[in-house]
């Protein structure tokens, strides 16, 4: 069995694969499973004896002609030719694309040689259009990213892409430093995540430092890569105490592993760091913003917690240094916080916060076959409503093309009607998950003869009229809102 | 990345698409059309049209 996995996004996001490669190697033990990363981020897979090789895919190399010349797009084009060569050479049984990316879908087909059976994850049709074989990537398509109602965990999304099951051992990576790391006890803090809007102020930086500095005994030390060093930099000069180490872009990545492992507590924003002590099952406390959604990639070691700010220029500080402590010395945590505890298909429990959970009380009943909410709201109710309407107005133009399949003003109907579908989602968000469902199940329908697509199509309206009329019965049951 | 660089790509965005749908009509899609959109793909990830992470998704 040879099985090849893509995981092309960034190190944070090859981090949160190494659970599901670990038991994808439990469920094929004797299999070559190789592991397909860009060049830039290779450096996240040292360290993973789940895998037999680490396979690179070029970019850099491939975009050097068309960066050095006007006339380098034949080489390029060239340098891939001959990448996806090799690994088609390597005839996978098995192709598991975990990057959820246009590039990552036109690699995977080529790979497996455009075979439905031997792929998982986004591929392609023999048409060059999108396909989305299977269940978790569909939902994956649909409901995640940074303003969804998400709360699945993206590792659990990954496992499930894989089709296994995850352990506590999944979360214990053995990775040896190339140096004595040795810092008992420490608070380790990442100074910058990879982007501004998801990094402390450097103002917030030094206060925090400061404060934890003064209030404790613990060393405190600063990690990051050689881009932040800078950074590093100026939180040293600014606090002046022994207790303070930095480490800023001294070490290499897979050091950190050993670095957070021993250390009494990780303090870092939505980064590569969180992902990588998820791994050692080292205690975390994330500082999160709204750019990215906590609940898909949050802090998951036992007795992790996140703070959660709508800006880097919000962060209050103290409320940091407080919290630390608290998790430090084992007491309860101070509210408002987000815990690490199972929550249903979620990994996380909030406390002291208000959350409308009608969305992702919806996104369940879509996916998993959860009851039907009401939300109780007018607008919510009307956003089905008009949905429905749209939805019975395509039915009838289905019917219409069903009779006399060369009447155009019907089909451009049918576009007027999903455009409906758009605009309801962006006055009332809370339906947004319904109008992605339903828009991802018409992606969803493979090329066919033209009557398999259009019965298909039309078994896609029929399911979105039954959703809306349970939700609706749902929402008469609580109050007549709209009648 | 500077904006004449940037532009450089935009610019060569528009024209693998253009080659790639023009071929595409003529000999189906095929490794050459292939080929292209995956290249077009990894200057669009560079010009942070598209991103591989779980944050946005485009995939069209």
């Amino acid at each position: 069995m040879k099985i090849l996995v893509l995981q092309l996004a960034r190190f944070g996001d090859i981090y949160q694969t190494w659970p599901a490669l670990k038991s994808l190697r439990r469920s094929y033990p004797e299999a070559t499973i190789d592991l397909l990363v860009r060049d830039r981020f290779e450096a996240a897979t040292r360290g993973l004896d789940a895998i037999s090789a680490a396979r690179v895919f070029p970019v850099k190399q491939i975009l050097k002609p068309i960066w050095d010349s006007d006339d380098g797009l034949d080489d390029s084009l060239k340098l891939i030719e001959n990448c996806l060569s090799e690994l088609v050479d390597q005839s996978y049984d098995l192709v598991i694309n975990l990057s959820f990316s246009p590039l990552s879908s036109y690699v995977t087909r080529r790979v497996s040689g455009g075979d439905p059976q031997r792929v998982v994850g986004y591929t392609r049709h023999s048409d060059g259009f999108f396909d989305v074989p299977d269940d978790t990537s569909s939902y994956f398509y649909s409901q995640v990213g940074a303003n969804s109602y998400n709360r699945v965990h993206v590792i659990d999304m990954f496992a499930g892409v894989c089709g296994v099951e995850l352990i506590p051992e999944d979360f214990q990576s053995e990775v040896m430093p190339s140096q004595s790391l040795d810092y008992p006890d420490a608070i380790v803090v990442h100074v910058a995540a990879s982007e501004a809007s998801k990094s402390m102020t450097q103002q917030s930086l030094i206060s925090l430092v400061q404060g934890l500095t003064d209030r404790r005994s613990n060393p405190v030390v600063l990690v990051g890569g050689p881009e932040d060093e800078t950074v590093g930099s100026s939180v040293q000069d600014a606090v002046s105490s022994p207790q303070l180490i930095n480490l800023v872009g001294q070490l290499p990545l897979e050091d950190h592993f050993s670095l957070i492992k021993n250390s009494a507590l990780l303090i870092a924003p939505d980064s590569v760091m969180v992902h990588m002590a998820s791994l050692v099952s080292t205690k975390t406390l994330n500082v999160t913003f709204p750019s990215v959604n906590f609940w898909e990639t949050g802090p998951l070691a036992s007795g992790s917690r996140a703070l959660w700010y709508r800006s880097p220029d919000e962060v209050d500080v103290q409320q940091i240094i407080d919290q630390a402590t608290t998790m430090l010395e084992g007491q309860p945590a101070i509210q408002p916080v987000i815990l690490r505890e199972d929550n249903g298909l979620s990994r996380f429990q909030l406390r002291g916060f208000r959350l409308d959970d009608y969305a992702w009380q919806l996104t369940q009943a879509l996916y998993v076959g959860a009851p039907f909410p009401a939300s109780k709201r007018s607008e919510i109710a009307l956003g089905i409503q008009r949905i429905f309407e749209a939805c019975e107005l395509a039915q009838q133009q289905l019917e219409q093309v069903r009779q006399n399949p060369q009447k155009g003003t019907a089909l451009d109907i049918l576009l007027e009607a999903d455009e409906i579908f758009h605009q309801v989602a962006r006055f009332v968000p809370e339906v947004r998950p319904l109008v992605n469902w339903f828009l991802t199940q018409k992606v969803r329908i493979s090329p066919a003869e033209l009557q398999t697509v259009f019965d298909q199509t039309a078994k896609t309206y029929d399911e979105l009229a039954l959703v809306c009329r349970a939700l609706l019965a749902e929402e008469n049951k609580s109050k007549d809102y709209f009648l | 990345m500077n904006d004449e660089k940037a532009r450089q790509l935009e610019a060569l965005i528009k024209k693998l698409d253009e080659a790639s749908s023009k071929m595409q009509a003529s000999k189906g899609f095929n490794k050459a059309t292939e080929n292209m959109k995956i290249l077009e793909s990894i200057i669009k990830e560079q010009l942070n049209h598209e991103d591989s992470g779980p944050a946005t998704r485009t995939v069209r």
